[in-house]
C-alpha cells in the first residue's frame, strides 16, 4: 500500500463520560474515558494530546489562588499551587489503554510519579519557561507554576505511553482504543508553600482545596489511506504490534538495608526505575507529592530536611547481581557534595538513550542559582536547607531530582527475561544515628509487548 | 522533468562516504546598492553553500540629518527578530526570471525563530543576528523595605512568579540592615532595568555600531535544503534584497529618552555576502556532465506565498466572526502561517519587539479551515494549549519556544479579557516595560501535509480559513492586518544549465 496517497487529518474527540463536562476528584467525575472509534485510519499516537482547561480553587471552589502577591506573605492565605515539574500531569494516577472490545494493551498504576522521574530529565529551565508551560502547565520554578495557577489555563499534553509514543497505530487493527484516565487526589496535586513558608497553611481551609478540568478533549493526527488502502485495512485481521510500556510497582523502605524482591515476569526488560518520596508526603497539602528526594530524616526542628547518604544500591536477577556487577557507590561524591558522574549517568542510562547532561536541576543551578552568601564579610556556602539568610530564592527550587535505576540492554533493545526469576534490589543508607521514617519507593520497568492479531483475536505477550 | 531527484552532494545531508572536497569563501559585494535595497550576482563557479551569509551594518541618524552622536546609544534590533528586520523582500532570479520568493522577510522570520531553541538562540542567532528574546523567571522591577518576607522575595515586590529577559536576581535590600553581611547588594528600582547589550547596540557613526549576519536560506526558501550547482548554470544567478520600510518599528527600535524621528543608513562597504562555494575535483564533472548532457536534476522546495486582509475588531461584548478566502487552486498546500499583525494606529509599533507582532485576542477564539467544502477540524479550535500545539507541527514537527505569556492573553486577564497581574514582568527593557509584550507572538499554524511530507493539493475553490471570537473591551475596534503565509511545494529542474520552474 502506498502511503503517499494518504491525507492528514486531525481527529478530536470528546470524554465519552462527558456529564456535565466537569472532571475533578471533588466537584465532578474522576475518570475520564476517551473511545477511539475502530476506523481504517493510521494514529499517530506522538501527536495525541489531551487538553482542556484547568482551574484551582479553595475548598469552597469559589476562590482562586493569589500566589502573586501571597507566595511570600507572613500571614498568606491564597497561596497553593500545583507542582512546576510535572504540571497537569500530577493529575494522572492511572491510565490505562485498551482497546474498545476490552483487551488491556497497557496500564500504568502512579502515573504521576512516573512522570516526576521521566519529564525534568529531558528538559531545561529554559525548556519549561519557554514552550513546555502552554502545554505542561508547569514552569519548573514552584514561584513561576504558582503564579500561572492564579488563574484557570488551558493545557495540552501528550499521554507518555510507549503504546502510544512508539510505531503508528492501525486502528482498524487495534479494534479502536478506550483512553482511560483516573485523576489523582487534589490533596496530591495540590500543594501549599509550607515547604518555605511555615506560615502557609491555606490549601487545607474549608475542606481542602481542589482542581477541575473542564473542556477536555482528545485529539490527534491520523493519516487517512485511500480508498484502496482503507479496503486494505478493513479486511486485514491479522498482524502484529510491538511496544514498550510500563510497569509499576510499590514499596515501602523501612529500615536502612532494604531488600525488596518483586516478580515483575516481564520478558522483554529494558530498564528499572524508580522515585522516592517520604511516605508521609504523599497526599498531603502541605508537601508536594510529586517531589523525588533521597531518603531525608529529621533535623533539629524535627522536619525532614536532612539528606541520608546512599551508601550502596545493587541490582539483582534472581539472586545474582544483573545487569552491573558491581555496588553503585556514591558515599564519597555524595559527602562531598560534588558531582556524581557515575550514579547520575547510570540513572540517566535507565531513563533514556544518549546521556545528556543539561538536565532540569543541571541547568536551574547553572542558570540562576546562587548557593553563596556573605556572612561576617566572607562569601560562604549556604546550608542546603537553610532559608532565612538566603539572597536567592531560586536555589530552594533546586529540590532534588533523584532517581534510581538501570537498563538492561542498550544494545539490542530486546531486554532482559525476568519470567520466573524476581527482580531485586538492596538499598543501603547511613542513617548516622537517625531514625528512619517510611519512605515510599515506587518502581517502573519497561518492557517491550507484542500484540498477536489472529482473525479478529487479540493476544497481548510480555 | 528529468524523474531525477538531486544527488547527496547538493541536498545539506551527511554524504555517504568522504569526498575530497574543498571550500572557497569569496566576498561578495553587491553590483548595485541604495538605501532601498541591493543586488548580488553570485560567480559561476562551484557549489553555492546554503549556509552562505550575508553582512549588514547601519547607523541612527536623526530625521533631519544630524548626526546624533558619534557613540549614543540610539537604536536597537527589534528583539524578537534581529537583523532580519531590516529586510522586507528577498528574491532569487536565474537568468532574470523570478525563481523563489520571500515577502515580508523580517515577519516571517519571527516566526521561525519562535522555533530555535533558547540554547541556540543564546549561543548563535544572538550573537549573529541580535535580537533579544529568552524569557526566564524573573521579578517585578519594585523593591520592598528590608523585612523576614522581603527576603524570602528577595527584595523584589510583588507579582511574583513573572517572566521576562534575564537580568539580575540578586537586588535583594538588606536583611539585616546595618549589620555585618555588608556585601548584599542594595539595589534601586531604576537598576533593576535592562539594556539591549553592548555588542549590539547601534549607534550614530557606523564604527560604533556591530555587523550583523543572515543566512541564505533564511532568505530564500529554495535554498533551504539545497546547495545550488552554481558551476552547471549558465545563467545569471542573482539575489535581490530590498530593505524594509525606515520607519520606527521596521528595522530599529529607539530607547527611551532618545529625541524621535530618527532614521537609518545602510553601510554600503559593510553590505556583503560571505559566499562559501564547494569543490569536489573528484565528482564535480559527472555532476556536471549529469546537469548539462543527460537531463539534468529535479528540485522540490517549499514556496512560501504570502497574503494579507485587513479587518476591524467589533464592538467589545459581540461576537464576530472572520472569514479569509484563500485562493490556491491546483497547489499542493504543505501548511498556513496566520499572523495577526496589531495595526491599530499609524505605523503602530510594539515596544522592544516593533512591527513584528501577532497580537493574540484577549478572550481567544476559535478557528477553523474548510478545503472544498469540508472542514479541516472536526470541530474547530477553540483550546489555546491545542491551537499551540497545531502550530508545533507546522514546521517538521520543531515545537515553538515561547512561553504562554507571549503566547496568549488566558492567564494575564480576568473573565472579561480586562488585566489581571499580567505574567510578563514590569521590569523594563530599554526604558520600556516589558508587560507590553503579554499575547504578541500568537502565531497560529496549519499543517495540511501528509506523514511523507506531501502538501494537499486543493481545487480552484478557495480555502476559508475563519475565526470567531468574542471581543474583549479591551481589544474593541481594534485594527488587525491578518497575514497568511502559505507554504507551497514546487519543483525546478536544472538541465543544460538552465533551470526551470516545472511545477
Amino acid at each position: 500500500m502506498s502511503y503517499n496517497g494518504t491525507t492528514r487529518e486531525f481527529i478530536q474527540l470528546n470524554a465519552t463520560n462527558l456529564g456535565d463536562g466537569t472532571f475533578s476528584d471533588r466537584s465532578g467525575l474522576n475518570q475520564i474515558i476517551f473511545d477511539i472509534p475502530r476506523m481504517p485510519k493510521i494514529m499517530n499516537g506522538k501527536s495525541l494530546r489531551i487538553s482542556g482547561t484547568f482551574k484551582v480553587s479553595d475548598g469552597t471552589g469559589a476562590v482562586l489562588p493569589l500566589n502573586s502577591t501571597d507566595f511570600f506573605a507572613s500571614a498568606p492565605t491564597r497561596d497553593f499551587y500545583i507542582d512546576g515539574r510535572s504540571g497537569i500531569h500530577s493529575c494522572i494516577e492511572t491510565l490505562t489503554i485498551q482497546s474498545l472490545n476490552g483487551a488491556t494493551y497497557s496500564t500504568i498504576k502512579s502515573y504521576n510519579r512516573l512522570t516526576a522521574s521521566l519529564l525534568p530529565l529531558y528538559d531545561s529551565i529554559n525548556t519549561y519557561l519557554n514552550g513546555n508551560d502552554s502545554g505542561l502547565g508547569g514552569l519548573g520554578k514552584d514561584v513561576s507554576t504558582a503564579k500561572k495557577c492564579d488563574r484557570p489555563f488551558d493545557f495540552c499534553i501528550p499521554l507518555l505511553d510507549g503504546f502510544l509514543q512508539g510505531q503508528p497505530v492501525d486502528l482498524q487493527l487495534v479494534q479502536g482504543l478506550r483512553i482511560i484516565i483516573t485523576l489523582a487526589n487534589s490533596n496530591y496535586v495540590i500543594n501549599n508553600n509550607k515547604w518555605r513558608n511555615s506560615a502557609s497553611n491555606s490549601a487545607k481551609d474549608d475542606g481542602g482545596a481542589f482542581y477541575a478540568i473542564t473542556n477536555v478533549l482528545c485529539s490527534f493526527e491520523a493519516e487517512c489511506p485511500t480508498t484502496e488502502g482503507r479496503r486494505a485495512m478493513l479486511q486485514n485481521r491479522n498482524g502484529v504490534m510491538e511496544y514498550n510500556t510500563y510497569s509499576s510497582f510499590y514499596n515501602v523502605l523501612n529500615s536502612d538495608d532494604h531488600n525488596i524482591s518483586l516478580n515483575i515476569n516481564t520478558g522483554r526488560t529494558l530498564n528499572v526505575i524508580s522515585n522516592i518520596i517520604p511516605s508521609n508526603w504523599v497526599s498531603n497539602y502541605d508537601y508536594n507529592s510529586q517531589r523525588t528526594t533521597q531518603v531525608l530524616t529529621v533535623d533539629g526542628a524535627g522536619e525532614l530536611k536532612n539528606r541520608v547518604l546512599l551508601e550502596e544500591l545493587t541490582f539483582t536477577k534472581g539472586g545474582m547481581r544483573l545487569p552491573l556487577d558491581f555496588e553503585v557507590d556514591s558515599n564519597e561524591t555524595e559527602g562531598q557534595g560534588i558531582a556524581d558522574s557515575f550514579a547520575n549517568w547510570e540513572e540517566l542510562n535507565a531513563l533514556r538513550d544518549t546521556w545528556v547532561s543539561g538536565n532540569f536541576v543541571k541547568s536551574l543551578q547553572t542558570e540562576l542559582s546562587n548557593p553563596y552568601q556573605r556572612i561576617g564579610g566572607l562569601t560562604v556556602k549556604q546550608a542546603r536547607f537553610n532559608r532565612k539568610d538566603k539572597p536567592a530564592l531560586v536555589d530552594e527550587d533546586k529540590v532534588q531530582q533523584f532517581t534510581m535505576g538501570f537498563s538492561t540492554d542498550k544494545i539490542t533493545d530486546n531486554g532482559t527475561n525476568y519470567k520466573g526469576t524476581p527482580l531485586g534490589m538492596r538499598i543501603r543508607h547511613n542513617l548516622q544515628g537517625k531514625v528512619l521514617v517510611p519512605h515510599s519507593l515506587f518502581l517502573y520497568v519497561k518492557h517491550k509487548n507484542t500484540i498477536m492479531f489472529q482473525n479478529g483475536m487479540v493476544n497481548v505477550m510480555n | 522533468m528529468s524523474g531525477r531527484s538531486l544527488p547527496a552532494l547538493l541536498r545539506t545531508n551527511v554524504l555517504q562516504r568522504p569526498e575530497t572536497q574543498s571550500v572557497d569563501t569569496s566576498i561578495l559585494r553587491p553590483v548595485n546598492f541604495s538605501q532601498q535595497g541591493c543586488k548580488f550576482v553570485f560567480e559561476k563557479k562551484g557549489i553555492l553553500d546554503s549556509n552562505s551569509h550575508l553582512q549588514m551594518k547601519l547607523r541612527v541618524k536623526s530625521a533631519n540629518g544630524v548626526d546624533v552622536g558619534a557613540n549614543v546609544f540610539a537604536g536597537y534590533l527589534p528583539t524578537g527578530t534581529g537583523a532580519l528586520s531590516w529586510i522586507r523582500r528577498a528574491f532569487l532570479t536565474i537568468g532574470g526570471r523570478r525563481i523563489s520568493n520571500l515577502d515580508e522577510v523580517g515577519q516571517y522570520n519571527t516566526w521561525m525563530r519562535l522555533h530555535y531553541s533558547n540554547e541556540y538562540k543564546k549561543g548563535v542567532i544572538m550573537p549573529k543576528q541580535g535580537g533579544n528574546d529568552i524569557f526566564v523567571g524573573s521579578t517585578a522591577r519594585g523593591l520592598i523595605a528590608p523585612s523576614a518576607s522581603s527576603v524570602n522575595a528577595r527584595g523584589f515586590s510583588a507579582p511574583y512568579g513573572v517572566l521576562g529577559r534575564e537580568g539580575t536576581e540578586y537586588a535583594l535590600t538588606e536583611f539585616n540592615a546595618g549589620g555585618v553581611d555588608g556585601g548584599v547588594q542594595n539595589n534601586t528600582t531604576a537598576e533593576m532595568g535592562l539594556s539591549t547589550a553592548e555588542e549590539q547596540k547601534i549607534k550614530g557613526d557606523f564604527n560604533n555600531c556591530p555587523t550583523f549576519m543572515v543566512g541564505l536560506s533564511q532568505l530564500i526558501p529554495f535554498m533551504r535544503g539545497l546547495q545550488l550547482p552554481l558551476f552547471a548554470i549558465n545563467q545569471e544567478v542573482a539575489l535581490n534584497i530590498e530593505w524594509s520600510d525606515d520607519a520606527l518599528g521596521h528595522r530599529v527600535q529607539n530607547p527611551t529618552g532618545t529625541t524621535a524621528p530618527l532614521i537609518t543608513e545602510f553601510s554600503e562597504p559593510d553590505c556583503l555576502i560571505c559566499a562559501d562555494y564547494l569543490f569536489y575535483p573528484d565528482l564535480m564533472e559527472g555532476l556536471a556532465d549529469e546537469i548539462m548532457n543527460k537531463g539534468g536534476y529535479d528540485v522540490p522546495y517549499d514556496e512560501m506565498l504570502t497574503q494579507e486582509n485587513t479587518i476591524t475588531v467589533a464592538s467589545g461584548g459581540d461576537t464576530q466572526s472572520l472569514e479569509f478566502q484563500l485562493a490556491y487552486g491546483g497547489k499542493k498546500v504543505k501548511s498556513i502561517v496566520i499572523q495577526k499583525q496589531d495595526v491599530d494606529g499609524a505605523n503602530l509599533e510594539i515596544n522592544n519587539i516593533g512591527i513584528y507582532n501577532s497580537m493574540a485576542y484577549r478572550l481567544g477564539k476559535e478557528m477553523q479551515l474548510n478545503i472544498d467544502s469540508q472542514n479541516w477540524y472536526s470541530m474547530p479550535l477553540k483550546n489555546s494549549s491545542l491551537q499551540k500545539s497545531e502550530s508545533d507541527a507546522v514546521e517538521d514537527g520543531l515545537p515553538i519556544m515561547l512561553c504562554d505569556y507571549r503566547w496568549s492573553w488566558k492567564s494575564s486577564t480576568l473573565d472579561d479579557g480586562s488585566d489581571d497581574v499580567l505574567g510578563i514582568s514590569d521590569r523594563q527593557l530599554n526604558g520600556y516595560d516589558q508587560t507590553s509584550e503579554v499575547g504578541t507572538m500568537h502565531w497560529d499554524g496549519i499543517k495540511l501535509s501528509n506523514a511523507f511530507g506531501q502538501g494537499k493539493r486543493v481545487s480552484n475553490l478557495p480555502m476559508i480559513y475563519s475565526e470567531r471570537l468574542v471581543v474583549a473591551t479591551d481589544d474593541d475596534g481594534q485594527q488587525r492586518r491578518y497575514r497568511f503565509f502559505v507554504k507551497t511545494q514546487r519543483v525546478a529542474n536544472i538541465s543544460s544549465g538552465i533551470v526551470n520552474v516545472i511545477e
